[in-house]
């Protein structure tokens, strides 16, 4: 079983300050910790929770957020007395980067560029359906000290893919206490169909999640999401509203037009060099050759060297363990 | 032989901001020398010999900003002169130390011979500034170097932000006129990344085209009728070119690639983990532990983990078959096209490469480009090679059409820069971009010590807003390399903002943020307001 962990006087501070408080900076860690215990009824339940995982605290999830802030400043104050050699080794980030690049970092992260850039759009789907399963709850790397939230109301949906949207939030105070008052969590994918939004999914989340992916069913379409909660009716309830979001087309548009422009002048001409009944099937061929990964005619000798090279399995991408 | 298209080859050169000062030898510094001494050296003798040669040809590069700020950088160049006499010192004693082996030796007195040699024209022939040697050939006119965002931000994720999307190309158009003392006429998106709205920024930094991956034009609404092989209007004055597929899987495929060759010299097997420590120096091990020299002497050879020794004369041979194949394979392409599109304009084939991937990665990659600028320049070609304003002065009448969002990294989107490993940057990048927009609006002016600390915020937040360190999480690379420059970066931000707000102002602050991340001295923090004047120049 993992015992408890205390702070140090370095993370007290930076919870002190990401905490808004004031006259910190010169007290000893045993009133740092008071300060702090003081100030965890002003703290939301997501960061009592966050804070008790921190400290490795057993069981806390099912308490109420009183008893929770009452356990952790008995925890934060009783950390003070922890000796110093018995807190974690503590290795600086470019201690760690330089122990991680071993060779040099620049090519490894090339190989990566090299392998993905001949990936074509179509590999998109597979790739977002290969992952339906429930994303996991991100948190930021421990290695990053940035505030744990900036309680500004935010509630951002962003297109990640045509199959896939991403949306993050960070509810003021007021928000966050009417998000607790909820028996549980829930987001609403909501579509335009013409002038209105319409309901197409609710999606169960976990109270510690700060960010979700959402799958869509098609593109081309807006998208906006709502965060709340089911009241004793059985309706949902928005507390927090997301921006609109439009999905990313993935297919071609089935207006094609054979009006030119002037790049300088913005003057419109009609190209008469193009039948308008065959501009589609133009267009389609076009396509077609502009997707061609690869020439028809690999005839030359240059080809068999290719060739010879396919052959070999390698790459010019393909990483060497050496490296790693 | 009359001329039926065109093939406009870009090369775009970025590394992200490495400079550390605060150690003398820090290993991502790195990434930095060996760029120059791989890629941009060898490249530009090569078309500097092009010019001298008189042989015709035109070619785009993309010079990002971050990479130019460092490239004129006293500190870094004096540590890449550093890292040069090393190598020099390495090989000198390679070539001793290989006085027995008859296979060996000539490989080592290569290296030696290429050293000195990259550092007489480094400090002779490019005074020491390569940002200088190539604005020499741009005057030539062969060469049109092009900028890119501020500091390589992935733009579509910033998107909410418009007036930080704003901000990274205003700061880019300004950095690149005062460094290369010409405007730039074209923008290289990072990571190919677009989206519909990006357009009205590069419009308004007068920039005359850009560049998108192939379903960013063919998804583009109304359907385009040539394909990747015209480009589309999506402004006035502002045009987007689409990347031709097959010229780059003939390049990066890791299938049908050509720097896949088994002649070619092997990237991996390096003498930095081959000899014993003894035999290689303190200075070519990183926090004790081993790392590239750039001494390699072995070929690809095959499947097999048992390398040959590398042999230069056979390899000049494949790289001027790989070029003939590469030239006579434009030529069927812009053919077939051209029969197909007959009497709709001329074909113009864009071909987007990482300028590092040519000899960095591909050590004979250098040599293919003068190989193909060669080839092409002769009389019987049916294309020529071009610049994308040039294609645009002679054939101004194209397609309309408003831009599909699109990248060039895996999937075709945004999802190698938003997924679960990297994420979690995003709402602070927001946050930081709305208070630095916040910040900018209530300043119109301010005191000289308050425009210091309002411009530092700008720098910091832009250094954070690099697309290289979410490229790093998602790839598993040198992740706490990323997530430590990510987080210093806002959190020098914050502690800027904080004392702006609070209205204490610390100049010892500020003043040690500006001395490690030194980059665009002119910005103005203005760029992040709506009414912001770019400043006015007089016609060079």
């Amino acid at each position: 079983m993992a015992k408890p962990k205390g702070k140090t006087v370095s993370e007290m501070l930076g919870m002190a300050r990401d905490w808004g408080l004031t006259g910190y900076s010169k007290l000893k860690k045993s009133d740092l910790a008071k300060l702090l215990s003081k100030s965890l009824k002003h703290r939301s339940s997501t960061e009592l929770l966050d804070l008790a995982k921190q400290l490795g605290l057993r069981g806390y999830s099912r308490l109420k957020k009183t008893e929770l802030a009452r356990k952790l400043a008995i925890q934060l104050k009783s950390s003070t007395t922890v000796k110093k050699a018995a807190a974690p080794a503590k290795k600086s980030p470019i201690a760690k980067a330089k122990r991680t690049a071993t060779g040099s970092a620049r090519t490894r992260r090339k190989a990566s560029v090299r392998r993905q850039r001949i990936t074509s759009p179509a590999s998109a789907k597979t790739t977002a359906k290969a992952s339906t399963k429930a994303p996991k709850i991100q948190t930021q790397p421990v290695a990053s000290k940035l505030p744990a939230s900036y309680h500004d109301g935010q509630f951002l949906l962003l297109p990640r893919d045509p199959d896939w949207l991403y949306c993050y939030w960070d509810p003021t105070e007021a928000q966050q206490a009417k998000l607790e008052k909820q028996a549980s969590l829930s987001i609403r994918l909501l579509r335009r169909e013409d002038d209105n939004f319409v309901p197409v999914k609710l999606i169960p989340i976990s109270r510690l999640a700060r960010s979700w992916h959402l799958q869509v069913d098609s593109s081309a379409h807006s998208y906006q999401i709502e965060l709340g909660g089911l009241n004793a009716g059985g309706d949902f309830v928005a507390i927090m509203n997301s921006n609109v979001s439009d999905a990313l087309p993935n297919t071609p548009s089935e207006q094609v037009t054979t009006e030119q422009v002037h790049y300088q002048t913005d003057a419109k001409i009609e190209n008469p060099k193009i039948r308008p009944d065959t501009k589609q099937e133009l267009a389609e061929q076009m396509h077609h050759l502009s997707t061609a990964t690869s020439s028809q005619s690999m005839d030359s000798a240059a080809a068999l060297d290719s060739r010879s090279w396919l052959e070999s399995g390698r790459g010019p991408g393909s990483p060497d363990k050496r490296a790693h | 032989m009359q001329s039926k298209g065109y093939l406009a080859l870009v090369l775009h050169a970025h590394l992200p901001f490495v400079r550390h000062p605060e150690q003398e030898r820090f290993l991502e510094e790195d990434w930095f020398f060996e760029a120059v001494l791989e890629c941009y050296l060898p490249l530009w003798e090569r078309l500097d010999r092009l010019i001298q040669e008189k042989v015709p040809f035109k070619l785009t590069l993309v010079m990002t900003p971050t990479l130019m700020t460092m490239l004129k950088d006293e500190l870094l160049g004096r540590r890449l002169e550093r890292h040069l006499d090393e190598l020099i010192e390495l090989a000198e004693r390679e070539v001793h130390r290989t006085r027995k082996d008859t296979r060996v030796q000539p490989l080592a007195r290569l290296y030696a011979r290429k050293f000195k040699h990259a550092k007489k024209i480094y400090q002779e022939r490019c005074q020491r500034d390569l940002v200088g040697a190539y604005a020499r050939l741009q005057e030539t006119g062969a060469l049109e170097i092009i900028t890119s965002a501020a500091t390589h931000a992935y733009l579509p994720l910033l998107e909410p932000y418009p007036l930080a999307v704003a901000a990274q190309v205003r700061t880019a158009v300004e950095s690149h006129q005062t460094l290369l003392g010409q405007p730039a006429k074209g923008f290289w998106a990072p990571e190919c990344g677009s989206f519909p709205g990006l357009e009205s920024w590069l419009g308004e930094s007068r920039l005359g085209y850009f560049f998108a991956d192939t379903h960013g034009i063919l998804h583009a609404q109304p359907r385009p009728l040539m394909g990747v092989y015209a480009p589309l209007l999506c402004a006035p004055g502002l045009a987007v070119f689409g990347r031709d597929q097959q010229t780059s899987n003939q390049v990066w495929s890791a299938s049908e690639g050509y720097p896949g060759h088994p002649e070619y010299r092997d990237f991996y097997r390096d003498i930095g983990f081959d000899l014993k420590r003894k035999q290689l120096g303190p200075q070519f091990f990183s926090a004790g532990k081993r790392k590239q020299t750039g001494i390699k002497y072995h070929r690809i050879t095959g499947p097999t983990q048992k390398k040959e020794f590398y042999r230069p004369a056979l390899a000049r041979k494949v790289v001027q078959k790989h070029a003939a194949h590469f030239v006579a394979e434009r030529s069927r392409q812009i053919e077939r096209i051209a029969k197909l599109t007959k009497g709709l304009g001329p074909t113009v084939v864009v071909s987007l490469y990482d300028a590092e991937l040519f000899g960095h990665w591909w050590a004979e990659g250098p040599s293919f480009i003068e190989a193909v600028l060669r080839l092409i320049a002769q009389d019987d070609q049916n294309f020529e090679t071009i610049t994308p304003s040039a294609y645009l002065e002679r054939h101004p009448c194209q397609q309309q059409a408003q831009l599909s969002a699109s990248s060039w990294g895996q999937g075709g989107f945004h999802q190698t820069w938003l997924n679960q490993d990297n994420e979690w940057i995003y709402r602070h990048l927001h946050w930081a971009s709305g208070e630095m927009i916040r910040l900018a609006a209530k300043h119109p002016v301010a005191s000289a010590l308050l425009t210091r600390f309002l411009n530092q915020a700008a720098r910091e937040l832009m250094l954070a807003q690099s697309s290289d360190w979410a490229f790093i999480m998602k790839m598993k690379t040198v992740v706490p390399y990323a997530v430590r420059r990510t987080t210093e970066h806002l959190q020098a931000f914050q502690s800027l903002r904080d004392q702006i707000q609070n209205g204490q102002l610390d100049i010892s602050v500020v003043s040690e943020l500006e001395n490690r991340h030194n980059l665009f001295p002119t910005l103005d923090y203005r760029c992040y307001r709506k009414d912001y004047q770019a400043p006015k120049r007089s016609p060079s």
